[in-house]
């Protein structure tokens, strides 16, 4: 009396559905008794001879793929019912002797016959059969060619959701990447004892599931990118990348230097981390003859090099930089004369509110000062605008998000007083509000305990009473000022910092965007495949049919903003924006952890 | 039956684990015996309350001269320099009475101490004059003179009178009184002026109460001269500003001084004190 399966619970059998209507073989796969799973990648027909044992070949090695039950269609000619079938086919082909069926799994054979009846068979012929009510199955129906097809687009999947770590909402998601796993691990195993299997053995293969050969467009693609590939490859990228991994470039300093403009920094993603992704192809070769990764990632730097040059050749030839420049120095020069008359309402009576009039007068000459260096920096730069702007287009041959950065750096060169302004205004708004919490702390007669962390009641000497009330006395009425001062060039710096953030929004996003499958999916759908769905074929015994889906659009739209770090990581949700502004500290928006690694 | 009778009998006593044959809310006689009532009394002497009322009456004396004083710069009949000499005059001979009454030997350590203290007001309240000038310049008057009173009225309930209470905080009075002194100080129309103005209230709030209590100490009986010399001298000042001002003054010294120890005595009587064993442990070194 067979055992059946350890345990409880269900048991999944994946059966390919290209099997249903094979003629009766021995199907070989792989069984895992602890997970409860059993999946069938091949069928196999005895061979004639009766010395011959097929599994001998596996023995010597590790048992790979081994023999796992036997496939019955009852269509067949050799007819008849299920248990007396599969009597009939153990002991026609004795060659299977006991001993060598015992010995050859952990398992015992499993009978699949194609009304669904799952009959188990113990090794030994005149051993009985029981009907497999005795454990709970379920048999999972799946398309291997398009497994095997797709399988890159699925590890891509697995990959980026085991980084989201989100467990709470994906269970089911959990599942289906269960099965995926299971699937796509026979599947390459399989491939591998295929192809190291002898001739004989493959002749004999009713069915299998593995790749004879690449399809067609893929083989194309594959030719049409390897001399652009050849190309990037050795004139520009490996030459970059070296440059970029140099010692002199991990100086402190000098990567503040890189880090801090934007299209440095875009420069080096694009083109000097050209190494780690060559590493990651080379490993990442789990499923037979899928696209490199260098593929993908030249596909979308072409994407990127085509539209800069497009917008180069659109830009040049219709000649509306010139205008277009020289508008640009015109409003820069409004802009600091928008900016000067806004200082002399400031130190005026701004909104109605009553400001102390020496400060404000002294803070506001302090920053018209500057507006003139900064006005005389403009007309210096007058004559050579035009030209910076017209070569700077250039830049498009190295792809459009670098002229995007470009952009941006053009942009926050342009308003580099408005920063200055408001990190002189918030230091001493930051500093006026440290020395009042200060001395507030004097005036109730208590101190702040550093150590411990608590307010303490101190005794204090009358010259030390005096002269703190004096102080709070003095920044006490001169607080209004400063957080006016503060305010303005705080929204201001804002503005500018929202400008610079949908610029670098738009240049991550195209830096993470899959073009190359974008292209797939419009060419060849079968081979993108992304998401499945599982219909009931039949109640009894439950067998489901797991049908794969091509990716939708919306699913690969996401997968680029999928490995963003998240707001939370970065620091910079709005409740700590809040905090900022108020207590006065810095914004640095641009300062944040470098991307490990790019899924596309 | 017979047992209970026999044990009803018995003094009840105030316990929980015997079983005494009585109903669970009994009430026995001895119940509140061991409390007492009203033990810290103390009686009060009419005269001697109003005797010590003046120690209170004299923080009150300080802060109307103060205020007398700044209408009077205000109105240009007090000259600031007139206002700093006398102030020094007076903080010097003042010194000098509080060297004397305490004994001290002629030490240098504590004298330089006191003359660096000077030092650092002096250089601090010169130096800041011109910004405590300008610095309430566009705010009105009305919210000033309502900071003052506040601030004042702090100064008054914060002082220390000689009492443990818990609301007593020197540093707190001082520093309110401070605070009131530049509010008024920005409103006067010279630096001078505000210079002047600030060091009066420096000498009156910081150093006057010091010699003060010493004089309580060593020269208990001078305090009622010294309260009808301040008072006279209150009166006058604050006469030549206002009339209004003297009647309220005379008022409120009427109310302090006189019926406020009436009312105290009067209340006696209500006090209700209780003490027993429920009360908490006070460990008495």
């Amino acid at each position: 009396m067979w055992k059946g399966p350890r345990g409880s619970g269900l048991f999944r059998i994946y059966f390919p559905i290209e099997c249903l209507n094979r003629p009766s073989a021995f199907t070989i796969g792989y069984v895992d008794e602890s997970n409860k799973w059993a999946v069938v990648t091949g069928l196999l027909r005895p061979s004639e001879s009766s010395a011959r044992d097929p599994e001998g070949q596996d023995r010597g090695s590790t048992p790979l793929s081994s023999l796992i039950g036997i496939w019955i269609n009852r269509d067949d000619d050799r007819g008849g019912g299920g248990e007396e079938d599969a009597l009939h086919w153990t002991g026609d082909h004795s060659l299977y002797s006991s001993s060598s069926l015992s010995s050859s799994s952990d398992t015992d054979l499993l009978c699949l016959s194609k009304t669904g009846e799952v009959l188990a068979v113990n090794g030994h012929p005149d051993h009985y059969l029981c009907k497999g009510r005795a454990f709970e199955f379920v048999i999972i129906l799946y398309d291997s060619a398009l497994f095997l097809a797709s399988c890159t687009l699925m590890q891509l999947m697995n990959n980026s959701d085991d980084d989201d770590g989100d467990d709470a909402g994906d269970r089911r998601n959990n599942r289906q990447q269960d099965n995926v796993q299971i699937i796509s691990g026979s599947l390459a195993k399989h491939q591998t004892y295929v192809d190291s299997c002898g001739s004989e053995i493959q002749k004999r293969f009713a069915f299998s599931a593995h790749r004879r050969r690449k399809p067609f467009l893929l083989h194309v693609a594959d030719c049409m990118f390897a001399f652009p590939e050849y190309l990037l490859m050795n004139l520009i990228l490996i030459p970059s990348s070296w440059l970029s991994n140099l010692r002199f470039f991990q100086i402190p300093a000098i990567k503040m230097m890189i880090d801090i403009p934007s299209t440095l920094n875009q420069m080096k993603i694009r083109y000097g981390s050209y190494q780690t992704e060559c590493l990651t192809a080379q490993t990442g070769r789990h499923c037979p003859k899928q696209p490199s990764t260098r593929n993908v990632n030249v596909c979308c730097l072409f994407g990127d090099v085509c539209l800069g040059l497009l917008t180069l050749g659109f830009l040049w030839t219709s000649g509306c930089i010139d205008s277009y420049a020289d508008r640009f120095i015109v409003w820069a020069e409004a802009v600091a004369v928008e900016f000067e008359s806004l200082l002399h309402w400031l130190m005026g009576v701004p909104a109605g509110l009553k400001v102390n009039e020496p400060l404000a007068y002294f803070l506001g000459h302090f920053f018209l000062y500057h507006i003139f260096l900064w006005k005389a920096y403009l007309r210096t730069l007058r004559p050579f605008w035009s030209d910076i702007c017209y070569y700077s287009c250039l830049s498009g041959c190295l792809g459009l998000t670098v002229q995007l950065s470009l952009l941006q750096d053009l942009i926050s060169m342009m308003t580099i007083h408005i920063y200055c302004f408001y990190v002189y205004a918030a230091r001493l708004y930051h500093l006026q509000i440290v020395a009042l919490s200060s001395l507030w702390r004097l005036f109730c007669g208590k101190k702040l305990n550093v150590l411990r962390k608590r307010i303490d009641s101190a005794s204090y000497d009358i010259d030390q009473l005096f002269a703190g009330t004096l102080f709070f006395t003095i920044l006490l009425f001169t607080f209004p000022t400063t957080t006016l001062f503060y305010l303005v060039f705080a929204v201001l710096r804002l503005l500018v910092l929202s400008i610079q953030g949908m610029l670098s929004t738009s240049v991550s996003f195209m830096n993470k965007m899959p073009v190359y499958w974008f292209f797939l999916r419009l060419v060849r759908p079968s081979s993108t495949a992304g998401r499945l769905n599982a219909s009931v074929v039949q109640h009894e015994p439950l067998c489901i049919y797991l049908q794969l889906k091509p990716i939708s659009f919306r699913e690969l739209f996401r997968m680029s903003t999928r490995n963003a770090p998240s707001a939370e990581v970065l620091g910079n949700t709005w409740t700590s924006l809040g905090k900022k502004l108020i207590l006065g500290e810095l914004i640095y928006p641009w300062i944040e952890p470098s991307p490990k690694s790019h899924p596309s | 039956m017979a047992m209970s009778c026999d044990r009803s009998r018995k003094k009840w006593q105030k316990v929980l684990y015997k079983d005494q044959g009585v109903s669970d809310n009994y009430v026995d006689e001895s119940f509140l015996e061991e409390m007492k009532k009203n033990l810290h009394i103390r009686t009060y002497e009419f005269w001697a309350v109003v005797r010590e009322s003046n120690v209170v009456m004299q923080q009150i004396y300080s802060v109307w001269i103060f205020v007398a004083v700044y209408f009077h710069m205000r109105n240009f009949v007090l000259t600031p320099q007139f206002l700093f000499e006398m102030s020094s005059a007076v903080t010097i001979v003042g010194y000098i009475v509080n060297f004397v009454i305490l004994h001290e030997n002629a030490l240098t350590k504590s004298r330089w101490k006191d003359g660096k203290t000077m030092g650092i007001f002096l250089i601090l309240g010169f130096s800041l004059s011109p910004i405590l000038m300008t610095l309430t310049k566009t705010i009105s008057t009305d919210t000033i003179y309502a900071m003052t009173f506040f601030m004042l009225l702090a100064n008054l309930l914060f002082h220390d009178y000689g009492t443990d209470a818990a609301i007593v905080s020197q540093a707190f009075s001082l520093n309110a009184a401070i605070f009131a002194s530049i509010c008024l100080a920005s409103r006067l129309p010279t630096t001078w002026h505000a210079f002047s103005l600030v060091t009066f209230a420096f000498e009156l709030f910081a150093l006057w109460p010091i010699l003060r209590r010493n004089l309580k100490i060593h020269f208990p009986r001078l305090q009622i001269i010294l309260s009808f010399l301040l008072g006279s001298v209150v009166t006058v000042s604050v006469a030549t500003v206002s009339s209004v001002a003297v009647v309220v003054f005379l008022l409120l010294h009427l109310f302090i001084t006189i019926l406020c120890p009436a009312w105290l005595i009067r209340l006696q009587p209500y006090k209700n004190n209780i003490h027993g064993p429920w009360d908490e442990a006070v460990i008495k070194q």
